[in-house]
């Protein structure tokens, strides 16, 4: 805006250089010392809080940052020990470099780092304008006039500055440590504070990925079933919601209302505790094998969830009951949407209901619903719920690396990883192939995606 | 961490003298607590000494299962009175004895500095480096357990790092109507005994890794070496491992045996339909109640040590995993000297007794002293698991000891499960339980 007023600073280039170059002493100065090009130019409150801000970034360098980034290059050396107090008489634990805190504080002196680089240049844009604003022979915002334009002009910076605030804190930081981890030893036999763990490089990946090892070995098998997992769960829901609607919605269907209803109601049931009702209906000694072999149907248990097969078919059924009303009641809304006289002049074309089905009904779903899907695909990838409390990843295998099972996902398997045997390191390498899958996935199939490039329109 | 809320302080001058005044107690704490030291071995001969001194005011906190928790307070109380040189504030607050290790792993700085994990996690927590080794006057402490239990809680490095007070293993439980005294001694003629139709024989737990381990070991296979040491021995696929998973096998497909889960066995029993099932003091419940074990059988349960059984033509009895519970010191703690003294107070003899006869708790004792206590002969599924703690292998205190368990659940249900094992490959997957167990992660 201000360059509207201003057309030839636009012409002038903007980086940082030509700043330094057409900029005075103080603006200069200002590349050192924060806010001595505002304080040069009338705003003492400005530059003062920018200079403030850098005093105690460097004290806080001095005191710990300093440290802290020198440690995040070993993740410490010391490693705990016990050693003899002679004054006590007893063994007494000396505390040595704890790897965890050190990357932690780490990571956290680098976002402030960051922010630092961040407020540096702000800072010499604020310098820069104040002298132009200068030259110009108007007088610079008062410090006042600053807040008070927070508040007006500027109120989206405002309104922005606490989610991107809270974004940095509780997203960016842990999402920056948990990435860090891959590329440690952080496992079970490196757990501090008793172990020191440090950087391995892209070992982790390549554990996970080449052949031959144990882990590759479970890591492409998981990664499959999960894949097949998806785009099973997904239709299956997805057909069968869009099936059960159109039956609801059908004419000639009485109490429609009733039917939607009691499918419905499936949803107002925490899913958690219909799958766990359902885990041990399905035991050995649940109520359904003991009623097929009480009716003679079968004369031992059926093995739901302890077979491989069984057990993979087992979830995705099981899932239906979980997914199908969601699709149903979602659908059911798109269908009350598609314009009548479609399907009359189709009627009147003789197309049967088939036809109708085909060249109405779908196409017009599937425009509709392809970003749903794409997010549900990508909820099914990390459907940790229905597999958790299914069949918890069983059954078991013994080709499989500590623990994982046939049923398992890979975010299930990094559950485990992280639970059971406190390989943080592997499960963050698996969480960042998790999030590349997903995010490749998405990024392809929204940008080809119909309802995407065509986005006005629906023939 | 430290060097961090500093840096926050000197920006915040109000915060950073709470702070500095929190830092400074911390390590003026450690100092006093080298005074208290000395002090105390003099305070148990001359009383005088003790109370001469100005007590220092000390803060112990302290995890405790539900059912302990009066108790405790109790033997707390009578362990400040008998320490005058501190005055002790406990922050005695519920942890059981399950989740306490769970609970210290996530954060050590606010775990309790006393608190009980079971033998089974010992080693692991050391390999951590959470746990204090107890070496106040280790020697009379050591000398109130049996060799089992003491070299349950040992870690490799030889110290002591936590101090068993009860044994937590199973044993056999049966139906006296249904089986003598002398059948119970070999699972063979129990599993020979026809009781009649819609009764089994004999219920265990092989999907468990805590049961399955007892047919290796009886079979001669050791882990981890003879002495439980070596990370890079276990001969479960050795001829006898062999031998002993087809025992197994043939056991599960009898159809006399059921696989017990989910409290299944226990359900039968009290049914009257299942002959013998392993189990430990746990499962007893309260005599008074009828829906409880002991309460539905009444003078018909017995208890005995597992059963012996052939396996390669050589009969031997079946030998579980030596587990206790056990009290530990957290290796953080504020108050080195004042926390182990406190757990080994927790854990000696008059405790344990206290413990025993505390009807809420009734854990039976490990103390040498108290084994001839005429109410503990008397109580036979006390008696039985004191029976059967002489043929436990003690379980190895090596970090290693972590991969064992997955692999032979798994190994438990192929079996039983899916019975994926035969013949063909039995060799091939012990091969692979073992190179699971002795895996040593990404480099192996």
């Amino acid at each position: 805006m201000a360059t509207k007023k201003n057309p030839p600073a636009r012409s002038e280039k903007n980086g940082l250089i030509s700043v330094f170059r057409r900029g005075d002493i103080f603006t200069r100065l200002s590349f050192i010392i924060f806010g001595a090009a505002n304080m040069a130019h009338k705003q003492i409150i400005k530059g003062t809080v920018y200079l403030v801000i850098e005093a105690a970034y460097i004290v806080y360098m001095a005191v710990g940052g300093v440290h802290n980034l020198i440690m995040l290059t070993t993740l410490g050396t010391r490693q705990q020990g016990m050693a003899f107090n002679e004054a006590t008489g007893i063994v007494e634990m000396v505390q040595g470099d704890n790897s965890m805190l050190i990357l932690l504080w780490g990571v956290v002196t680098c976002v402030l780092t960051f922010a630092m680089i961040a407020l540096w240049i702000v800072q010499i844009y604020s310098g820069d304008l104040a002298r132009r604003t200068e030259a110009e022979g108007k007088k610079p915002l008062t410090f006042v006039q600053d807040v008070r334009e927070l508040f007006d002009s500027h109120i989206y910076r405002l309104l922005l500055a606490i989610p991107v605030a809270g974004l940095l804190v509780f997203t960016v930081m842990p999402l920056i440590y948990m990435i860090l981890m891959a590329f440690t030893n952080y496992d079970q036999t490196h757990q501090p504070p008793g172990n020191l763990f440090t950087w391995v490089g892209l070992e982790n990946f390549r554990a996970l990925i080449s052949s031959g090892a144990d882990l590759s070995a479970t890591f492409w098998p998981v990664l499959g079933w999960t894949i097949v997992w998806g785009f099973v769960a997904t239709f299956s829901c997805y057909f069968g919601g869009m099936i059960l609607a159109m039956i609801i919605n059908s004419k000639g269907i009485r109490g429609k209302k009733i039917w939607r209803t009691i499918f419905v109601i499936t949803m107002a049931i925490p899913s958690f505790i219909s799958l766990l009702v359902v885990r041990t209906m399905l035991g050995d000694k649940g109520i359904i094998n003991v009623l097929l072999q009480q009716l003679g149907f079968t004369s031992g248990a059926l093995p739901f969830l302890t077979d491989v097969t069984w057990a993979r078919c087992t979830v995705i059924i099981v899932n239906l009951w979980v997914g199908i009303p969601v699709t149903m009641l979602m659908v059911t809304g798109i269908l009350m949407n598609i314009p009548d006289d479609l399907y009359e002049s189709a009627r009147i074309d003789g197309a049967s209901p088939v036809m109708q089905f085909v060249k109405i009904t779908f196409p017009y779903m599937w425009f509709i619903t392809t970003p749903y899907l794409i997010s549900n695909l990508i909820g099914n990838f990390n459907n940790f719920g229905v597999i958790y409390f299914l069949t918890g990843g069983a059954p078991s295998s013994l080709q499989y690396y500590k623990g994982a099972g046939k049923t398992d996902l890979l975010v299930t398997w990094l559950y485990k990883l992280t639970r059971d045997s406190k390989d943080f390191n592997l499960a963050a390498t698996i969480g960042i192939v998790i999030f590349v899958i997903s995010a490749a996935f998405s990024l392809y199939s929204y940008s080809r995606s119909k309802s995407m490039q065509e986005e006005e329109s629906f023939q | 961490m430290k060097k961090f809320a500093a840096t926050v302080l000197a920006l915040a001058t109000a915060l950073s003298l709470v702070a500095c005044g929190g830092g400074g107690t911390g390590s003026g704490g450690d100092a006093t607590a080298a005074q208290g030291g000395t002090a105390a071995p003099q305070s148990d001969a001359p009383a005088g000494q003790g109370a001469e001194a100005t007590p220092e005011a000390i803060n112990l906190k302290v995890w405790i299962p539900e059912e302990e928790m009066e108790l405790t307070q109790q033997l707390c109380a009578a362990f400040d009175e008998a320490h005058p040189e501190w005055t002790i504030t406990y922050d005695i607050s519920v942890t059981g004895i399950d989740e306490s290790v769970n609970s210290l792993e996530t954060d050590p700085e606010l775990a309790a500095d006393v608190m009980q994990v079971p033998s089974g996690s010992v080693a692991q927590c050391v390999n951590e480096g959470l746990l204090l080794p107890i070496t106040y006057d280790i020697d009379n402490v050591k000398s109130l357990y049996g060799e089992g239990a003491v070299s349950a809680v040992t870690g490799d490095d030889g110290y002591i790092y936590a101090l068993p007070f009860s044994p937590n293993s199973f044993f056999m439980y049966y139906n006296k109507d249904m089986y003598t005294e002398d059948e119970v001694q070999s699972l063979e003629t129990m599993m020979a005994k026809d009781l009649g139709d819609g009764v089994y024989n004999f219920s265990c737990d092989m999907t468990n890794s805590w049961y399955i381990e007892s047919w290796f070991f009886a079979a001669g296979c050791t882990l981890f070496g003879e002495n439980g040491t070596d990370p890079t021995q276990c001969d479960f696929n050795s001829e006898a491992g062999v031998a002993a998973t087809k025992y197994i096998i043939d056991l599960v497909n009898n159809p006399k045996y059921i696989e017990d889960g989910d409290g299944l066995a226990g359900t039968l029993m009290k049914e009257g339909t299942l002959g013998a099932m392993c189990s430990g003091t746990w499962a007893m419940g309260d005599p008074s109640d009828p829906t409880s074990l002991s309460g539905a059988l009444g003078d018909k349960l017995g208890a005995v040590p597992l059963p012996t059984v052939v396996i390669n033509g050589k009969e031997s009895r079946l030998s579980n995993f030596a587990d206790y519970k056990t009290i530990a010191v957290k290796s953080s703690t504020t108050q080195p000297l004042a926390a182990q003294m406190l757990a080994e107070w927790l854990a000696n003899a008059d405790s344990q007794l206290a413990r025993y006869e505390d009807p809420a708790v009734q854990a039976t004792p490990t103390a040498l002293s108290l084994m001839d206590n005429e109410k503990l002969a008397n109580d036979f599924a006390t008696a039985a698991l004191l029976a059967q703690t002489e043929y436990a292998t003690p379980q190895p205190n090596i970090p290693q000891i972590a991969n064992y368990w997955t692999p032979m659940q798994t190994l438990g249900e192929s079996i039983c499960l899916r019975n994926e094992v035969n013949d063909a490959n039995i060799q091939e997957t012990l091969d692979k339980v073992v190179s699971d167990i002795l895996s040593t992660g990404l480099t192996g």
